[in-house]
């Protein structure tokens, strides 16, 4: 009977635990989102003011997301470098998500400043979509995958005895 | 020289690195798909992989988009904080190299907006030599006053390292000094610090016209002296408005020698003016030197 009980519980928890993690790929993108949006206001507030360089403001620019840093970073390797191309990893971004952010990073300080300020208007609605998106699905559905990754789990294991 | 390192592609740097004086480097002219040229001890000369060579052959070959690659350097991939004056032909990079930009202008009407499909550029190296101007110091302060003094030279003799060596000697001598540095290559103001020495009493305003800084800086700074360079036609008005406030003015001209500065159409007002009480006229190498002129167009050095 124990051994049941255990069988059940480790199924729920592997459930709970699957659906936390479903939570957390729901968050890591909304905070990656969230930060994006907040790099593109940071951007236009400093073009619109101090044209300070592009790299000058990604450096001063903090953040907390982790995959947005990496991106920063191989944004500076490649504007430092002589010749180098533009490489931005995808981490756990979409296809469509990481084009998005390619193009963004592709666009920074190729414009004069009336231009660039436009264009980061466009990338400040477009990315704010997605970060709409974003959060909706992680208040929405993160908690619910949980849940469901519980109760899942608990009804796989009920299955069993 | 790290600057310019920075700039140029790595086999250029490697080259004048190892291969050449940069003291004696002025200017890299860089033109697409062209061989790459220098400014080198006052003559031209090809850069090449075995140094300077006298015919494009053996001559580096620039790139299809060098002049482009060099410009996005200059203003670290950020085109949109050197608009300005691209749109007059130039940028102004740290250390007080001010690259020429040849390019397609973009029009939006009469009024230009922007400059595409760079072409070429011509990088020109700041020369700071300490001292250059301590000979025409003492004929310059006197009885404790300072004469407007205009500099006449051809281009690339060296009228704005003059300046500048004036302006630091007249400035570390406690006199208030007002720098007008329109282009950014006098002072070469970088975070707010002059990058190249003009003295420990000198107020420097970057990227200003001349009728602005004479209008604005002269209120707001009341300075003894303002030093500009490369007075143009139509500056004279300036000039006038701060002299008539007692203010001294030093500053630089384009002519081949005195005469050619006193018949040109375009200065005739301002040798007409007779604001100037000196003129130090610079002749380029081989001969380098200064001669210094009276208002009456007398030699007095």
């Amino acid at each position: 009977m124990t051994g049941k009980l255990l069988m059940v519980l480790i199924c729920a928890t592997v459930g709970a635990a699957t659906g936390y993690l479903v939570m957390r790929a729901y968050k890591r993108n909304k905070t990656y989102m969230e930060s994006v949006c907040a790099m593109i206001a940071e951007l236009k507030r400093n073009i619109s003011y101090r044209r300070d360089s592009v790299l000058d403001i990604l450096n001063g620019f903090e953040t907390e997301c982790v995959q947005l840093k990496k991106n920063i970073a191989e944004y500076s390797v490649y504007a430092e470098e002589k010749g180098g191309r533009l490489e931005i990893s995808r981490g756990f971004l979409s296809a469509s998500d990481h084009a998005k952010v390619k193009e963004l990073f592709g666009s920074l300080g190729v414009f004069d400043g009336k231009s660039q300020l436009d264009a980061l208007d466009t990338f400040a609605v477009e990315f704010d979509a997605l970060k709409r998106s974003a959060v909706e699905k992680s208040d929405k559905y993160g908690v619910l995958a949980v849940k469901l990754g519980f109760l899942f789990g608990l009804g796989v294991g009920v299955l069993f005895l | 020289m790290e600057e310019l390192y920075k700039l140029i592609p790595d086999e250029y740097a490697h080259v004048i690195a190892s291969r050449l004086s940069t003291d004696k480097l002025s200017e890299i002219r860089v033109r697409n798909k062209m061989p790459v040229r220098v400014g080198y001890d006052g003559m031209y000369c090809f850069l090449g992989k075995s140094g300077l060579v006298k015919t494009p052959d053996g001559a580096f070959i620039a790139g299809e988009s060098e002049a482009e690659n060099v410009v996005m350097r200059a203003c670290e991939r950020s085109l949109y904080t050197v608009t300005d004056t691209i749109k007059n032909g130039y940028i102004a990079v740290r250390g007080g190299i001010r690259i020429g930009v040849c390019g397609s202008g973009v029009g939006d009407g009469e009024k230009k907006i922007a400059v595409k499909d760079f072409s070429s550029v011509n990088i020109r190296l700041p020369h700071e030599v300490k001292g250059c101007a301590a000979t025409l110091l003492g004929k310059v302060l006197e009885s404790g006053g300072v004469h407007n003094t205009l500099i006449v030279s051809p281009p690339g003799a060296g009228k704005t390292t003059m300046l500048r060596d004036l302006c630091r000697l007249i400035s570390n001598r406690g006199k208030n000094v007002l720098l007008c540095d329109e282009k950014y290559e006098i002072a070469s103001v970088r975070d707010g610090a002059p990058m190249l020495d003009v003295g420990v009493c000198t107020d420097v305003i970057s990227g200003r016209s001349k009728s602005e800084v004479f209008e604005i800086g002269i209120a707001a700074m009341r300075p003894d002296i303002v030093m500009t360079d490369e007075l143009m036609f139509g500056d004279i008005s300036c000039l006038s408005r701060a002299v008539h406030c007692g203010i001294s003015v030093v500053s630089t001209v384009h002519a081949k020698d005195l005469d050619d500065f006193l018949y040109k159409h375009e200065y005739k007002e301002i040798s007409d003016s007779g604001i100037f009480t000196r003129y130090a006229v610079l002749t380029d190498a081989p001969n380098r030197g200064v001669v210094l002129f009276n208002e009456k167009r007398e030699v007095i050095l």
